[in-house]
């Protein structure tokens, strides 16, 4: 089996350190073997790294796919990462799918689990600046050589770290008139979704006569 | 059309890893006129919600307006309006008269009245471009709000998804902020994810001009989909200093241009870090452009670099110009970071932030005028955002520094070179 060192592993991941990092806190990867930069990791961190992002596209939080990965083997994950990935379904069909349903996300094909809530996205963190500030010193002199720019290293496309994994919800504030209004704690599931829709085409319609 | 590309320094340490700097360099040709431009496929998503009402509501119908009227029969495009409630005020048809007349008449009546349903809104509008993507033509929407997304999805981090998603499907989504209470790091960054760009208008009496100049920019596309193709050995890390999109494919970086208009000057930074290696070894980095339809044809252009010993890489000659545009970018990131932070009521991390990078531009600005010029900028913005910041100073300086970002003049326009 090859084993790679972070950077090796990041590099061919496409991936930063900290989000490996990251995953390993969070359970989605196991540790390397050894520490600090003797640490190694093999081809089940790969094709695990890899599999995490493919399901991080199709909007799978992190939780979902914590407790997809635990129930496969290393050769699983390698068979379903070098499956080439789903057609990208159209742009009037992924908004169908969006608006059509709230609250549901279909299965993974090759996983036996129901399909996940959108209840959860995983979030991105803020990108935060890792600055290589220079060495403290004198100032240079006039005519002396000048000092390379340190790094400042930020990414632009950050990975998705969310910070914990919360269950996450919040509550829609619905405006039915400037003294009354209706308070929905989403997300909520398709039917009570209907339900609420047809309250609020009620109270609208209860409201307006009021007003005439 | 032009294509160059200049590192800051030519040596590399050879006892440990380098970062070094390219400077890259655009021009794009002129475009031939109509009738052979792509067609437009656009929609207008307009936030009607009650903070809009007024004057600010009156432009943003007449900005659609005029917009709507500089299109031709080829170009489609529909109107959308939305607060808690969305409204198709102009299905997507083509830009024919009586359409175009049809559609104002319906704008007319537009006005601001509930919350805001973003969200919703704007798949609406992308549903309508959408529907008629197997036509050929940029794909666009156009989404304004001025305020924050209240109904509906309202987490960040979903609709900048969502934006990416619409945009590896086609759809591109440019954002509009209107005065001082959108969030502005949502509609940048939804813009970004969504291959479009995003404009902060202070004024109602500047809606029309920002409006207007983003359906010239779709107008006059030159070429599509440009892309910076960088190969570099292995052990060579690469990646955009500058605001734009990147990814590997294949050990290549792509660095993602968008679409350029006629006669657009583009300036980019690229930072490459470079492994150790033996004295007088050289390593070397391949740059080609290349856009969807060929307009860029062999533009390729290389970089290298010389291992030394450290005296030789202390005394080297540096090229300001690229050392100006690195320092440039680093101080538009910065800007943003103490914006974040002030507005997160953060000031110590605002001012850290600042006083942090003027104090290593200064290590290499030396005596040149024009970087000494911006650390006195970023020591009076220090002294700034060390205290609450208004909403309007807020935008302001997240939004300059954007556009230094992204290659772009101070108003968020296609630089151009005429």
């Amino acid at each position: 089996m090859t084993s790679y060192s972070l950077a090796d592993l990041c590099d061919l991941a496409d991936v930063t350190p900290r989000t490996v990092r990251y995953y390993i806190a969070q359970g989605l990867l196991r540790p390397p073997t050894g520490a600090g930069p003797a640490a190694r990791y093999d081809d089940g961190h790969l094709y695990r790294l890899r599999l995490i992002r493919r399901l991080q596209r199709d909007h799978l939080p992190l939780g979902e796919i914590r407790n997809r990965l635990s129930a496969l083997t290393d050769p699983e994950v390698e068979r379903l990462t070098s499956e080439p990935a789903p057609a990208l379904d159209s742009a009037s069909d992924y908004i169908a799918r969006l608006l059509g349903t709230k609250g549901t996300l279909p299965s993974q094909p090759g996983f036996p689990s129901a399909p996940a809530p959108l209840a959860a996205p995983a979030r991105m963190p803020e990108p935060s600046p890792s600055t290589t500030a220079p060495p403290a010193g004198p100032p240079a002199p006039p005519g002396a050589p000048i000092p390379e720019p340190p790094a400042l290293s930020v990414a632009v496309t950050a990975p998705s770290l969310p910070p914990e994994e919360p269950v996450r919800s919040q509550w829609e504030r619905i405006v039915l008139t400037p003294d009354i209004e209706l308070h929905v704690r989403r997300p909520l599931g398709r039917i009570q979704n209907r339900r609420v829709d047809r309250l609020l085409e009620t109270a609208r319609h209860i409201l307006k006569e009021a007003d005439e | 059309m032009t294509f160059t590309i200049r590192p800051d320094r030519p040596f590399i340490r050879s006892t440990y890893r380098s970062n070094r700097y390219l400077l890259v360099e655009l021009t794009a040709p002129t475009s031939r006129r109509a009738p052979s431009r792509e067609p437009l496929n656009t929609a207008f998503v307009l936030d009607r919600s009650g903070s809009m009402s007024g004057r600010k509501i009156a432009l943003a119908r007449q900005a659609i307006d005029a917009a709507i009227g500089a299109l031709d029969g080829s170009d489609r495009f529909a109107v959308v309006a939305y607060d808690d409630r969305v409204e198709i005020v102009a299905p997507s048809a083509p830009a024919s008269g009586p359409n175009r007349n049809a559609a104002s008449r319906a704008l007319a009546a537009i006005d601001a009245r509930g919350s805001t349903n973003l969200f919703e809104g704007w798949m609406r509008g992308c549903a309508e471009v959408a529907q008629h993507q197997g036509e050929p033509g940029l794909a666009r929407v156009l989404l304004m709000s001025d305020g924050l997304a209240n109904i509906g999805v309202t987490d960040r981090e979903e609709l900048v998804r969502h934006a990416g998603e619409l945009w590896r499907r086609g759809v591109a989504t440019w954002t509009f902020g209107f005065g001082a209470d959108f969030d502005e790091d949502l509609m940048e960054r939804m813009a970004h994810a969504g291959g479009g760009q995003s404009f902060y208008v202070e004024h109602p009496e500047q809606i029309r001009d920002h409006v207007t100049n983003a359906v010239g920019e779709a107008l006059d596309v030159v070429a599509r989909d440009v892309v910076l193709h960088v190969e570099a050995p292995e052990g060579v890390i690469v990646e955009p200093l500058s605001l734009f999109r990147h990814h590997k494919v294949a050990g290549a970086t792509i660095v993602e241009l968008g679409d350029l208009v006629s006669d657009q000057e583009l300036r980019l930074v690229l930072k490459v870090n470079l492994p150790f290696g033996r004295d007088g070894d050289l390593v070397g980095i391949r740059v080609t452009l290349r856009d969807r339809d060929g307009i860029f044809i062999s533009e390729e252009a290389g970089a290298r670099w010389t291992y030394a010993d450290g005296v030789t890489n202390d005394r080297q000659p540096r090229d300001r110009d690229v050392d100006r545009e690195v320092a440039r970018l680093y101080a538009a990131r910065a800007r943003k970071e103490a914006v974040q932070a002030n507005r997160a009521g953060r000031y110590a991390d605002a001012d850290q932030a600042m006083r942090g990078v003027a104090r290593r531009i200064r290590g290499y600005a030396g005596s040149d005028p024009e970087m000494n010029a911006l650390i006195a900028e970023l020591e009076q913005e220090q002294l700034q955002v060390r205290h609450a910041m208004a909403a309007p100073m807020q935008k302001e300086m997240h939004y300059r520094s954007s556009y230094v970002e992204r290659g772009r003049d101070p108003m968020g326009k296609a630089r151009k070179n005429i």
